[in-house]
């Protein structure tokens, strides 16, 4: 499996100073990942210790910087989602 | 001939069958400021109201076939609808499901904690008074359901019936209830906040998570929101996850209902069919989906105070349809199961309800398994094994192995039916 979709990653491309809400799997120590993340210019907004992984906000660029990191292990979309019934 | 424009569908069936001295019960729709007129008294022969609503241009009244032709040709009326009785949860999915008969044998959910991450819960309402053991709020709306999606589901899985004298009673009335609110008002959110509620539930110590959420289909179920369900059923929590209701079609499932281990539901009707808008898999990576289906057509559970959801009945309760509500009744009887059997482990969980169900005849990837049975499930009845119905394999679907003849099997399943 790819780290990131070809499509999201064109996206990056197309719009490095637009703003993505992203969901980043990473490897490691959480909380030292995190801070990395922070460092790095993502506005990080929650931590999740049973996947491992990191809800952020960042640039096109940041992101595309973030694949290239070797503890970043996926990157996805934070998607979408709604109620299924009324 | 009748008007079709203003008779609903349901009357039109009904003056096919009434005689002409019978008077048939409808609510009548006039222009708005009309009904205030209408108010101070029938005048038509053959009719005789009984209600004027003050919330809306609508007057319930008794008419004959005569009186409700001559109603059709009053331009102030707008619409004529047959007022219809309403079914209760515990008139109709229960006896279905036959959970009635599981609670007579003592189990009630008691000890067992479910978790409804969805749009908060109304923790006044008296279903589910004594029993809110936790609520935890990720949008920064504040815990209170402003939209009912969430407290109806609570109601389904766990309503007591408190404010009904039981009627409206769910699944499960002695389960306590943990509330993650991760939908805004709106019935929308983000899968990072659902997985902050899903890890919220697993913190509390939860047995159960019941989810009524999605996106759109297909999903391969590796995406963060699937790993994260995973990894809670391998934390020992048992996930019950909606199908969603992009059906008929195929490869409808979508996040975090195509996750491996958790128990995704799609909904049938109380005639025993699955919904025709019920998701319907193989996923993307072509694995069977859903497990099993529950009813969740007209269900009627607790409403929020304040909210409009569905066709509410009173200010207590309100009647909903879709796989939102079919997983809490499911998540209701996981309760029944862990109460009565509290060594069962997720994976055991899901497997004993998948392997109990009803057959509905139905290709896998329309009902999974089939329908739930909540007394097959406790008494551990395997005995006749449910029809898989995919001719490339005989093994049951655990939504853990790619099922090559599935994306064959629907597309001729659907292809055939549309040809009638």
């Amino acid at each position: 499996m790819p780290k990131v979709d070809p499509e999201l990653r064109q996206e990056w491309k197309d719009g490095e100073r637009r703003t993505f809400s992203l969901i980043v799997k990473v490897s490691g120590d959480i909380e030292a990942r995190r801070e990395t993340l922070e460092d790095m210019g993502c506005q990080v907004k929650r931590a999740y210790r049973l996947t491992n992984s990191v809800s952020v906000r960042c640039s096109g660029a940041t992101a595309l910087s973030l694949t290239r990191r070797p503890w970043i292990t996926r990157v996805e979309r934070d998607s979408n989602v709604r109620a299924f019934g009324g | 001939m009748p008007n079709p424009r203003k008779l609903s569908d349901e009357l039109l069936v009904s003056l096919g069958r009434t005689s002409a001295d019978s008077q048939i019960p409808v609510i009548v729709r006039y222009i708005p400021d009309r009904v205030v007129m209408r108010a101070k008294g029938p005048t038509m022969r053959g009719v005789s109201e009984s209600y004027n609503y003050r919330m809306a241009p609508l007057v319930h009244m008794h008419a004959t076939p005569e009186a409700l032709r001559n109603l059709e040709e009053d331009p102030e009326i707008v619409r004529i609808y047959r007022d219809l009785p309403v079914r209760a949860l515990m008139d109709t999915a229960l006896p279905i499901v036959r959970a009635p008969q599981v609670v007579d044998l003592g189990y009630d959910g008691s000890g067992i904690r479910i978790a409804i991450i969805d749009t908060g819960i109304d923790v006044d309402h008296p279903d589910f008074s004594g029993r809110v053991a936790g609520t935890a709020d990720l949008v920064g709306e504040g815990p209170d359901d402003e939209n009912g999606h969430g407290t109806h589901c609570a109601g389904v899985a766990l309503g007591s019936g408190a404010a009904s004298a039981g009627r409206y009673r769910g699944i499960a009335p002695g389960a306590l209830l943990y509330s993650a609110k991760v939908l805004h008002r709106s019935g929308q959110g983000m899968m990072s906040d659902v997985m902050a509620g899903i890890e919220w539930a697993v913190e509390q110590g939860v047995h159960i998570v019941s989810l009524s959420l999605g996106g759109p289909g297909p999903s391969d179920g590796h995406d963060a929101l699937c790993d994260i369900c995973d990894a809670a059923v391998e934390s020992g929590v048992v996930v019950v996850v909606a199908a969603g209701n992009d059906g008929p079609g195929s490869f409808t499932v979508g996040s975090p209902g195509a996750a491996r281990r958790v128990l995704t539901v799609g909904a049938s009707t109380d005639e025993d069919a699955v919904a025709p808008f019920s998701s319907r898999g193989p996923t993307a990576d072509n694995r069977v989906k859903p497990d099993l289906v529950a009813p969740g057509l007209r269900i009627t559970a607790a409403r929020a105070g304040e909210t409009e959801l569905g066709s509410p009945v009173d200010p207590y309760y309100t009647e909903c349809s879709g796989t939102s509500m079919a997983t809490p009744l499911v998540a209701g009887i996981c309760a029944l199961l862990m109460q009565k059997e509290p060594q069962l482990t997720a994976d055991q969980v899901k497997a004993r309800l998948m392997a109990t169900a009803i057959d509905l005849g139905e290709h896998p990837c329309v009902q999974g398994q089939g329908r739930i049975d909540a007394l097959r499930a406790i008494h551990d009845e395997q005995g006749e094994a449910p029809d898989t119905g995919d001719p490339n394999d005989g093994s049951p679907g655990d939504g853990t192995s790619p099922r090559p003849g599935c994306l064959t099997s629907v597309t001729s399943l659907f292809t055939r039916r549309h040809k009638g």
